[in-house]
């Protein structure tokens, strides 16, 4: 009976150290290891017009549990680059990725082909085949074209569209919501820079000044909207020291999609006619959201087909009324 | 049904029964001690519970109250920057010989941590002095301003408006100011005359997420949020969410309730709300925690609860059989001890002594027990040799050689002497003294025999002995048929005859009564006696060699009785010198059967 | 036997409740080589416009050293706002979230305690930047850097470009012929170090070259520009031609003043000038606006900054290009700019 007991007794202790040892290694690693690395990898050089997304981002690591790094890139638009830093990522271990595709066409590829070894989700702008992804998270293009086609065409009837970064299929579907709504009697001009064309704003001074009087200026996305604004500052900065031709009678009105605070800074000042926006809080914080759930196998409160972006427009005039106020200045300092 | 309930539980109570004293004491050992753990631990965490729910709610309340301080303190000092300026400034200040600007700067100086602008308007938007800046936008409809107008409209109260941005001046940068403006009409004073104005102080929100982002940063799952009187959020912590729809709070139904705690149900939670007044404005600031924030559902939480219970019923199950060994071990060794004596059927082997007090004891009384038995059997064993040894003198006295040789003697001098009439009687005595003496084997005899056996050596002693004695019998017919055993009356008529009737003579009695239940036979003489000492001598030393007769001792007479009967019965002798001996015979009265003289007594 | 088994009871039991509670690594962390690096940046004011053109620098600097080394740099960058609260709330963030070092704008100079305990606490180097600490704090661990210039260097240059412009046309600038330069001076902050050097050493290099001076009013306009603008255009109000010299503590609050002076000044604008050397400044020199304004190094800083960062993180020694004075310090000398080396200091700037 002695040894009988022993025996018995040592074999229950040694489960209970079993036990304590799994509960210590639950115990430490759940706070860290339970969450997950999500990458988000963004086209442009600037992170200040991801503003509001980065606020959407953070908010949704905080709240689902998530580590996330955004990067951005070293020039406006190369494929190639977002290529890199997307297998880059991968490789230092990134187990989901939120993407806005640079050039939709050219990493379509690469993008697709990664979804084989993470879970990869386009935010604001997809590839070419964003149904291979998770999904593309973002309002939708052609409606913000139309809805700033027609703001346009009811005030304007000559108008210029600089017509830039088409080579993501947001501005191109924009492009062709805002032809669609501009309507049949409207005259645009196509502004595209060309090969020897280096600063946008430059290239828009000079086009403005070869055919651009009276015309409306209408940019599709907020880095071409932002290059605008400077350089229809130039131009009515020229005005103001009269250097100009005599035939421009006023400072073109400019239009466009965005809202990084410096076009809401123009918006208010009225450079700006009339903006059309979405809201990259919730594409930031749903994508967050989407891409935890998935890699928990979590089944997600709302679905990707569900979720839809809202877009506003805003003018001078709406633009602090309390629901635009709050999407158009986002941040408290 | 209720058969099989019973057969089940007569199973149960059973193999109960039959377990070992370790076992039993094991089980319910563990059975009692699981059941007053779990009966205490129930207890102690529903109270444990309950203090915890109390702590939490309390903890809320306190956070509550924190940011409550710091929402009044914040809103006092906007309202005392408003009254400084207003009483210390404005009033003191004709417009039109001097500015408000030095003054008012100092104030924002004073206060710029939190201030974003003070400024004063004349009645109809225009401005009169701002600070820090002072350069207005163009175009800006200040009229149409919400705080302007709600202090038009109450002219005696502060206006207190909610979070917005600021649009009144120009700005070089992309900054801008989400600002919680206080406006209130003022008396300006210029040259005398009075006009009103408006005067605006805008505080600095981020002031008011501090105090909160604090608190929420703080709790876990619960969260503090403020809105107006009429449910209008203010700020909340995930205002962002609210703003974009993807979140939803029941702010309109908190505004609706009074100050107080309550529990809602809300998208499927259940969650505790406390609301609570803010001083001057009539906000409030409300406390959501979710009610999982109570109840210690976490897993860790229940996972080391679950952990402490296995780690006690281990300890327990340790010390239940460290202790129930204790109390057993003994117990089966002496259990063993006791079979293996059983068995082996060794008296001499020991009783193992320990444990427990009951157990030693025990133990020492079984080893007395065993001993008294091995005393009892020992005796059984010396009483059977003395059986066996006086019966086997009792065998031998059936035939003795001596007697016979005289007795034959005597019918061979009668014969030679021609006197055979008493040769006859001499023979057929002698036949029938062997044959009652050895009554086929028996030991048990009915009295009538043995009284006609002593008749029969009288008879030949008489022939013997002539006229030496004689000899009276006093029989009571109800001795006759009772038993006793053989040899026992002769013997003492030898020793009569023998001692009692040497100098001729002699008289002998046989007497047989009963008396007090008992039988008592008495054989007497009449002749010399002995002295006491020699009758003591008589019953106890057995060595004394017999010269004459037919050689039973009245020793053996009277052990031989006592070996049958009992210590009880037996001989005693009276005796006086000169005067006569008498030795009774006591028996007890048993009727003799066929079956007593077959087998004997019991 | 039993003792053995005791002996193993009580050792389990032990095992057990420490490992209860308490943070308790168990299986050890584990080690990578650096692939990847983060950053975290907090300034006092993202708007101020030397601060944000610095940012900018910044991020260049971060993506070419990511080319350059084949490593991940993550740079996040969060706006204190002017609190030094919130400020040091984001570097407990910074802190607890694992970052390799922190860069601090500081908002209160006086006030970096706080910062340097916690980094003290989970070993984390912080390299402050264009706002300078007390040298006494800087000396308390050895892992704080800091990234700058000297103030008063700023100051005497200033002081020079005024001393020069002087000494160029004086009875032009010296509108009342009296010999004396009336000037009024915008200053940064209260109380704040860099403010207080340049304001006395720009007026102290000027009377050294026995140029006097008359001080009409200094107002504090918290670098701000517009607020620059309300404090001058109430000069204008007050003294209007008199001014003849305007002095700013930095280049946002001297344009701040050259707006007042567009919507109302005199016809002969004074001589103004500032400290800083920003993108708008410049365009300010060009169209002669600005007398002049002292370039602050910021692209030197900014790659200063990363190039410390990230040998701070890899353990490689730091390029020759810095050194660190008494292992702390990387200061970069101002420059003064004026019309006539604009092109060569627009060079500078570029990357």
């Amino acid at each position: 009976m002695k040894k009988n007991v022993k025996v018995l007794l040592a074999g229950l202790a040694l489960i209970y150290l079993l036990c304590m040892v799994v509960y210590g290694y639950m115990h430490d690693g759940s706070a860290k290891e339970e969450r997950c690395r999500i990458s988000v990898i963004v086209y442009g050089t600037n992170l200040d017009r991801w503003a509001f997304m980065r606020e959407g981002i953070s908010q949704g690591a905080k709240d689902f549990g998530a580590e996330v790094s955004v990067i951005n890139m070293s020039s406006e638009a190369d494929a190639k680059e977002q290529i890199d830093l997307l297998s880059r990522e991968i490789e230092n271990g990134a187990q989901g990725i939120l993407m806005a595709a640079a050039d939709s066409e050219a990493v379509n590829e690469a993008v697709t082909a990664a979804t084989a070894k993470v879970p990869v989700l386009m935010i604001e702008t997809g590839i070419k085949d964003s149904d291979k992804t998770l999904g593309l998270l973002a309002a939708d293009d052609y409606g913000m074209g139309k809805m700033l086609g027609e703001m346009v065409g009811s005030e304007h009837r000559k108008i210029a569209l600089i017509y830039e970064y088409t080579e993501r299929d947001s501005v191109k579907r924009r492009y062709q919501g805002f032809m669609d709504g501009v309507g049949e009697d409207a005259d645009v001009l196509l502004w595209e820079r060309g090969e020897g064309d280096f600063r946008l704003s430059l290239y828009i001074d000079k086009m403005y000044r070869m055919e651009g009087d009276g015309r409306a200026l209408v940019a599709l996305d907020d880095v071409a909207l932002e290059q605008t604004l400077d350089a229809v500052t130039e131009i009515r900065e020229k005005k103001h020291r009269e250097e100009s031709p005599e035939h421009m009678q006023q400072a073109p009105e400019v239009y466009g999609i965005g809202a990084t605070d410096k076009i809401v800074y123009y918006l208010d000042k009225g450079s700006i006619g009339g903006l059309v926006f979405q809201n990259e809080f919730s594409i930031g914080y749903l994508g967050m959201e989407q891409m935890v759930n998935y890699l928990d196998n979590e089944a997600s409160v709302r679905q990707m087909q569900e979720i839809s972006i809202e877009y506003y427009k805003a003018t001078r005039e709406n633009m602090y009324d309390p629901e635009l106020q709050r999407l158009l200045f986002p941040i408290v300092q | 049904m209720r058969e099989r309930y019973r057969k089940l539980y007569d199973r149960i109570m059973d193999s109960y029964r039959k377990r070992s004293i370790q076992m039993l004491i094991t089980l319910s050992f563990s059975v009692l001690s699981i059941l007053g753990m779990a009966l205490m631990g129930s207890a102690l965490y529903g109270r444990f519970a309950a203090s915890v729910r109390e702590v939490a709610v309390e903890d809320s309340k306190k956070l509550m109250d924190q940011v409550c301080l710091g929402m009044e303190s914040y809103i006092r000092n906007m309202m005392r920057i408003s009254d400084t300026t207003y009483y210390a400034v404005i009033k003191k200040t004709d417009l039109a010989q001097e500015a408000l600007g030095d003054k008012m700067n100092l104030l924002y100086e004073a206060n710029k941590d939190s201030l974003i602008s003070i400024a004063c308007f004349t009645e109809s938007g225009e401005l009169i002095e701002a600070v820090p800046v002072d350069n207005m936008k163009k175009g800006t409809a200040v009229t149409e301003q919400q705080w302007f107008a709600a202090a038009n409209s109450k002219i005696e109260n502060l206006h207190f408006s909610i979070p917005h941005v600021q649009n009144l001046f120009e700005e070089s940068s992309y900054r801008y100011y989400w600002v919680i403006s206080l406006s209130r009409v003022v008396e300006l004073n210029h040259a005398g005359e009075t006009s009103r104005g408006i005067l605006l102080v805008d505080m600095n929100f981020s002031g008011i997420e501090q105090i909160f982002d604090k608190v929420n940063s703080k709790t876990s799952g619960g969260y503090v949020y403020l809105m107006d009187s009429e449910g209008e959020i203010i700020y909340h912590p995930k205002q962002k969410l609210l703003n974009t729809n993807i979140l939803n709070e029941s702010n309109r139904e908190a505004a609706s309730h009074q100050d107080g705690s309550y529990v809602e149900d809300f998208e499927g939670d259940e969650r505790v709300i406390i609301v609570k007044s803010v001083g001057y404005t009539g906000w409030k600031v409300v406390s959501v925690t979710p009610s999982s924030e109570f109840t210690m559902n976490t897993v860790q939480v229940r996972f080391f609860a679950v952990m402490l219970i296995i780690f006690f019923i281990l300890v327990m199950l340790a010390a239940n059989v460290l202790v129930s060994s204790r109390i057993a071990t003994p117990i089966q060794k002496l259990e063993k001890s006791v079979k293996e004596l059983e068995e082996e059927g060794n008296l001499a082997r020991e009783i193992y002594i320990g444990g427990s007090y009951e157990i030693e004891s025990l133990g020492h009384s079984i080893q007395s027990m065993v001993n008294q038995m091995r005393k009892l059997m020992d005796d059984i064993v010396v009483e059977q040799e003395a059986k066996r040894k006086s019966e086997l003198d009792a065998l031998q006295s059936q035939i003795n050689p001596h007697f016979l040789y005289n007795t034959l003697d005597s019918i061979v001098w009668m014969v030679e002497s021609e006197r055979y009439e008493e040769a006859i009687t001499m023979v057929t005595s002698l036949a029938n003294l062997f044959r009652i003496s050895l009554s086929k084997g028996r030991n048990i005899i009915p009295i009538r025999s043995e009284l006609e056996h002593a008749q029969n050596y009288l008879s030949i002693q008489k022939l013997r002995y002539k006229n030496r004695f004689t000899v009276e019998m006093d029989i009571q017919p109800e001795i006759l048929d009772c038993s006793t055993i053989k040899l026992i009356v002769q013997p003492l008529l030898e020793n009569a005859i023998y001692y009692g009737t040497e100098d001729g003579d002699g008289e002998i009695t046989v007497k047989g009564y009963v008396k007090d239940k008992d039988i008592y036979i008495e054989v007497s003489d009449d002749g010399l006696g002995m002295p006491p000492e020699t009758v003591e001598l008589l019953l106890t030393d057995n060595n004394r060699v017999r010269k004459k007769g037919s050689g039973i001792g009245l020793i053996n007479v009277h052990q031989r009785i006592q070996l049958y009967f009992g210590a009880a019965y037996g001989l005693t002798i009276e005796s006086e010198p000169d005067e006569g001996t008498t030795i009774r015979i006591h028996l007890p009265m048993v009727p003799y059967t066929e079956e007593i003289g077959r087998e004997g007594l019991k | 036997m039993r003792r053995f088994a005791g002996a193993a009871m009580a050792l389990v039991l032990i095992v057990g409740l420490t490992g209860c509670s308490g943070k308790h690594t168990l299986f050890g962390q584990q080690e990578e080589t650096v692939k990847s690096m983060k950053i975290g940046v907090s300034v006092y004011d993202q708007y101020d416009t030397f601060i944000s053109s610095m940012l900018e620098y910044m991020n260049v600097y971060v993506k070419e050293k990511e080319k350059q080394e084949n490593i991940k740099i993550t740079m996040e960058v969060v706006n204190a706002g002017h609190s030094q609260l919130t400020q040091n709330d984001q570097v407990e963030e910074f802190l607890n979230d694992g970052y390799d070092v922190v860069c601090v704008n500081l908002v209160d100079r006086t006030d970096a305690s706080t910062i340097i305990e916690k980094a003290k606490n989970t070993d984390t180097p912080v390299i402050f930047f264009n706002r300078e600490l007390v040298e006494e704090d800087l000396e308390r661990w050895d892992k704080l850097y800091y990234v700058g210039a000297e103030a008063f260097e700023s100051g005497i240059m200033q002081g020079n470009l005024v001393v020069e412009c002087c000494r160029e046309r004086m009875d032009e600038i010296d509108k009342n012929g009296d010999g004396r330069l009336q000037y009024v001076i915008l200053e940064g902050e209260a109380g704040h170090q860099d403010s207080l050097v340049r304001t006395e050493y720009a007026i102290k290099t000027v009377t050294d070259s026995k140029i006097q001076v008359e001080r009409l009013a200094d107002e504090i306009a918290n670098w701000n520009r517009a607020q620059a603008m309300t404090k001058t255009a109430q000069w204008l109000n007050s003294f209007g031609e008199e001014i003849e010299v305007i002095f700013a503590n930095n280049d946002d609050m001297a344009l701040g003043a050259i707006d007042a002076l567009k919507e109302d000044g005199p016809q002969q604008w004074p001589v103004v000038v500032g400290i800083d050397g920003t993108d708008v400044a410049l365009e300010a020199v060009r169209k002669q606006e600005l007398y002049g304004t002292v370039l602050n190094d910021a692209r030197g800083q900014s790659e200063g900054i990363i190039e410390l960062a990230w040998s701070l993180c890899t353990n490689h020694p730091l390029s020759e290009k810095f050194a660190l004075q008494d292992g702390k310090y990387i200061r970069l000398p101002y420059e003064p700019v004026t019309y006539q080396n604009l092109e060569e200091i627009e060079m500078k700037k570029q990357i």
